[in-house]
């Protein structure tokens, strides 16, 4: 369904609105039911990385080895009819193996030029596996084109086509010898996934699928245009005051020194969230209010997306890693003191 | 801050404006549900600072620290407390979007009302806020404002219990009573008089009652009789002081009203018939009795002349029904009391017209008072005065009634008219007596008041007020000395031969006499100073004796008679007939003139040192 250019939407007309989201709705469950097909369970680290995409954001999965993260990724590409590259950061790995070089080649008239050679990194969906165990430098080079969105070799910029999307994941185990990601590189995902360990049926069924003969594979339901359709039908979305100031409060909260920080974030919490942080709650509310079929984000939908949104960009002082105090107990202790209404 | 609350109050009516009816309704209810709510819990609150207010002046009050307006001032701040805190609760503002939310929460809603209120009120909607908008509105038609805002129980309630029941407890506390009760008064000391001070009161009232019967008087003899019984009980100490007064208000009222009689006018009549009566001889003694006022007398001879009447000759009827003619031509004049009543009616008016200007006026008011008693009793005398005119009408027309008769030789009809005019003249000498018996017991009254009055004051007796005047008189204090024999003073020859009188004196001082230091005396001295006489005056002028003769005339003079009593003593005839004289005037002067009450004891005290024995 071509979703109507928002310049020309008639002011008042809420079924537009209704449309559109319908549409929306349609379109995000054919992917969730595609990608269904090969990813067993994680439905939250579907949705997940399904609104890093929507969002224009991107994501950051933690979970150990075996736990699917690649194949999602892969099949959300595959679904998305996107192109996908996949990046499995090592220590030896140089930022010109993610972006590119410019390569010497021989013309067929026997010159030689220098030929930019893309890298892996000129994708529309990107896995950045174990992130963590490139070094500094490395890293520093996909968090630019992250950020920027283009690529810059040899005083030369080189634009990535959205929708780009990178979703990067890191091995919480091992941690020795791995370069962890700093706070300010960090800040760049949208969410931080925790994939977590299939339950006994989730097993079954991966069993099934995966040691049988017939291997599930996903097609492509949702076009790239549609894809920035949608994105442009979740920036659409508004939200309320109220929303709004509950997601800044949650993000005050985070810091310490904040007067209506809880007594978690004051004791635990070296750093608090920065806005990038209400950003990532205020369109990760949105993208859930729009598969909830509403048409405003709600203050349960940012409670919903908080500690997806928020527990990598919320730094732990010592003694809340001394005490084994991860982000997520503060981000709790956060949503349980901090009123959905303003005093 | 009242302003801002306007404002806002404005503000959201507008916006509310904007609203779907299904949200504005959901809202409406809900909110008035969240304000009946808030009211609650304020008036519950309140209700227990009422409460402990109310216990505090509860408290307070039985303990004595709190007057009844502070327990009333007390009382209805607790009463209104809680009313006040439902009012201002009920009215605090309650924004739309609270009231929203609320609903959103209990509905689980996902804001949908909340954000709908926010964005009805856009100016530039787009369509997602509009279809926001419908959403919430079909959500609102499921919205029960019951369970958006369900009365629950106020938090304080158990609280208000427990202040209710501290309450309960001070009310039934039972507080030592603070209030000064005032001890019973001692019962009224009975009323004792000292007998030297009582005996002249009984003796006069029991002179009073032997009078009262001998004149057959049976009203005076009455009041002699109560009197009496009176001074048994003072004797007995049967009374106290206020009783005394009561009983003796009660007979004065029982005898006395009514008593304002004046004699004088008809005695004057009478006098002048007595001297018409008195150019006659056959009725010259009873004209003798008139002129002297002797009514009894005349009452008598004009019995005896009734029965001579038969026997008498035509001349001396003749000469009879001359002089009663003669005598019945007394006339009183009529109403010489008018002008007075006029005058005092006058001055009356007056004042009421005063007092009407000034009605804070209260020595206007007691002389307004005072001229009413003044008219009631000038009222009562012209009415007295008529009566007596109308008697001495009837003693006129009596006798000539007599005279006709005996001038028509009607022998028994005069005889008879004569007889009436004799009890006619009987009648006016029981009123007179009666008055001046009265008038007696009065006066006897009077004194006694002014005894007790004296004895309430803690003051003496007459007697010890005697004792210290004389005391005073000879320079000594109050009770110094002690009794001595009292010599006899000077003597005043009654024949006017520079004799001596002699009375009694007091004594000199006794033991004060040698030591001046001495303790005080029981009583009055009674001896004087030996040396009274003081020295013979040595003439040394030549002189001659020289007799003057005294001129003979019928019976001894009044001051004669007064001299001569201390030697011949108070049981002469002619003494009598003098005291009896000055005493009739001396009671009229002491009951008409405004003689203070201390003299009039002195004068009474007088008149019975010098009574007739």
């Amino acid at each position: 369904m071509t979703a109507t250019d928002p310049a020309t939407d008639p002011a008042n007309d809420p079924a537009q609105a209704e449309q559109l989201v319908a549409a929306f709705i349609e379109d995000v469950n054919r992917l969730r039911s595609e990608i269904g097909k090969v990813i067993v369970g994680n439905d939250a680290i579907v949705d997940g990385v399904l609104s890093c995409l929507l969002a224009a954001g991107h994501g950051l999965l933690e979970g150990v080895p075996g736990l699917g993260k690649t194949m999602l990724v892969r099949t959300l590409a595959q679904t998305l009819d996107l192109v996908f590259s996949r990046i499995q950061f090592t220590p030896d790995l140089m930022p010109a193996d993610i972006i590119g070089t410019n390569v010497l080649v021989e013309s067929p008239s026997g010159g030689k030029h220098f030929e930019f050679q893309r890298g892996p990194i000129f994708a529309h969906i990107v896995l950045a596996d174990e992130i963590n165990r490139a070094t500094p430098k490395t890293q520093s080079a996909l968090l630019e084109a992250m950020q920027e969105k283009s690529v810059t070799v040899s005083k030369t910029s080189y634009r990535l086509e959205a929708p780009f999307l990178v979703l990067a994941t890191q091995n919480p185990l091992e941690m020795e010898g791995t370069y962890p990601l700093p706070e300010a590189q960090l800040d760049r995902f949208l969410f931080k996934l925790k994939v977590e360990f299939p339950d006994r049926g989730e097993l079954h069924t991966i069993l099934e699928r995966t040691t049988s003969q017939e291997e599930p594979e996903a097609s492509p339901v949702v076009g790239r245009d549609r894809v920035l359709e949608m994105r442009e039908v979740v920036r659409r979305v508004p939200v309320a005051r109220v929303v709004q100031d509950y997601a800044i409060r949650i993000v005050q909260a985070t810091h310490p020194e904040h007067g209506g920080a809880p007594e978690a974030s004051r004791k635990y919490v070296r750093y608090g969230s920065s806005p990038r942080g209400a950003q990532a709650l205020l369109l990760g509310a949105k993208i859930l209010a729009l598969l909830d079929g509403r048409f405003s984000a709600s203050c349960a939908d940012i409670r919903r997306v908080t500690h997806s949104a928020l527990r990598h960009r919320v730094i732990l002082n010592f003694e809340g890693e001394a005490e084994g105090v991860t982000t997520d107990d503060v981000l709790a202790e956060i949503l349980e003191k901090v009123p959905e209404e303003a005093a | 801050m009242l302003w801002e609350v306007w404002r806002e109050a404005l503000r959201t009516r507008v916006m509310a404006q904007s609203y779907p009816t299904t949200v504005l309704r959901a809202l409406a209810g809900t909110r008035r549900r969240l304000r009946l709510q808030r009211a609650l819990e304020a008036a519950t609150t309140a209700g227990i600072v009422g409460l402990l207010a109310a216990t505090a002046t509860v408290y307070l009050s039985k303990a004595g620290a709190l007057g009844s307006r502070g327990v009333w001032i007390g009382l209805t701040l607790a009463a209104a407390l809680p009313a006040l805190g439902a009012l201002l609760a009920a009215a605090r503002r309650l924004s739309d979007a609270r009231v929203a939310k609320r609903i959103d929460r209990t509905h689980q809603l996902h804001d949908r009302l909340v954000t709908a209120v926010e964005f009805a009120a856009l100016e530039r909607a787009t369509c997602f806020h509009a279809a926001q908008v419908r959403d919430a509105e079909r959500c609102a038609t499921r919205v029960v404002p019951s369970t958006a805002a369900p009365f629950r129980r106020p938090r304080d309630i158990g609280l208000l219990g427990l202040t209710l029941l501290c309450l309960v407890f001070v009310l039934l506390l039972k507080f030592p009573s603070t209030t000064v009760v005032a001890p019973k008064p001692p019962p009224l000391a009975r009323l004792t008089i000292a007998p030297e001070d009582l005996e002249p009161h009984q003796a006069l009232a029991l002179e009073l009652e032997r009078q009262a019967l001998e004149q057959d008087l049976p009203e005076v003899s009455e009041l002699a009789k109560e009197l009496n019984k009176l001074f048994e009980q003072i004797q007995k100490k049967e009374l106290t002081r206020k009783e005394l007064f009561a009983k003796l208000a009660e007979l004065e009222k029982k005898y006395m009203d009514g008593l304002d009689g004046n004699f004088d006018d008809l005695l004057k009549k009478l006098k002048k018939m007595g001297g018409e009566l008195q150019k006659e001889k056959l009725t010259k003694e009873a004209g003798n009795a008139l002129k002297q006022a002797d009514l009894d007398k005349a009452k008598k001879e004009l019995e005896d002349l009734a029965k001579k009447v038969d026997r008498l000759k035509q001349e001396q009827k003749r000469r009879l029904a001359r002089s009663l003619d003669r005598a019945s031509r007394q006339k009183m004049e009529k109403d010489q009391l008018k002008r007075k009543l006029d005058q005092l009616n006058r001055q009356i008016r007056r004042l009421q017209r005063q007092l009407k200007q000034q009605k804070n006026n209260p020595a206007a008011r007691r002389r307004l008072q005072r001229k009413q008693r003044q008219l009631q009793r000038l009222n009562r005398q012209q009415q007295q005065a008529a009566q007596q005119r109308r008697q001495l009408q009837r003693l006129n027309q009596q006798m000539k009634r007599a005279a006709q008769n005996l001038r028509n030789q009607l022998s028994p009809e005069a005889m008879k008219a004569l007889q009436q005019a004799a009890q006619q003249m009987g009648r006016f000498a029981n009123q007179r007596n009666k008055l001046r018996m009265m008038g007696k017991a009065q006066g006897q009254m009077v004194d006694l008041k002014e005894l007790l009055r004296r004895l309430g004051k803690g003051g003496k007796g007459k007697q010890g007020k005697l004792k210290d005047f004389l005391a005073r008189a000879k320079g000594l204090k109050p009770g110094q000395g002690k009794k001595g024999k009292g010599k006899k003073g000077l003597m005043l020859d009654p024949n006017g031969q520079g004799g001596t009188l002699i009375m009694p004196l007091p004594g000199p001082p006794g033991a004060g006499q040698d030591d001046p230091n001495g303790p005080p005396g029981d009583g009055i001295g009674d001896s004087s100073d030996p040396n009274l006489k003081g020295q013979a005056t040595k003439l040394k002028a030549r002189h001659k004796n020289l007799m003057v003769k005294g001129q003979e005339s019928a019976g001894p003079t009044r001051s004669e008679v007064i001299l001569g009593a201390s030697e011949k003593g108070f049981a002469t005839s002619h003494y009598r007939r003098v005291y009896r004289e000055y005493t009739e005037i001396i009671e009229e002067v002491l009951k008409r003139e405004e003689v203070p009450l201390g003299y009039k004891y002195y004068v009474k005290r007088y008149f019975q040192l010098i009574k007739p024995r």
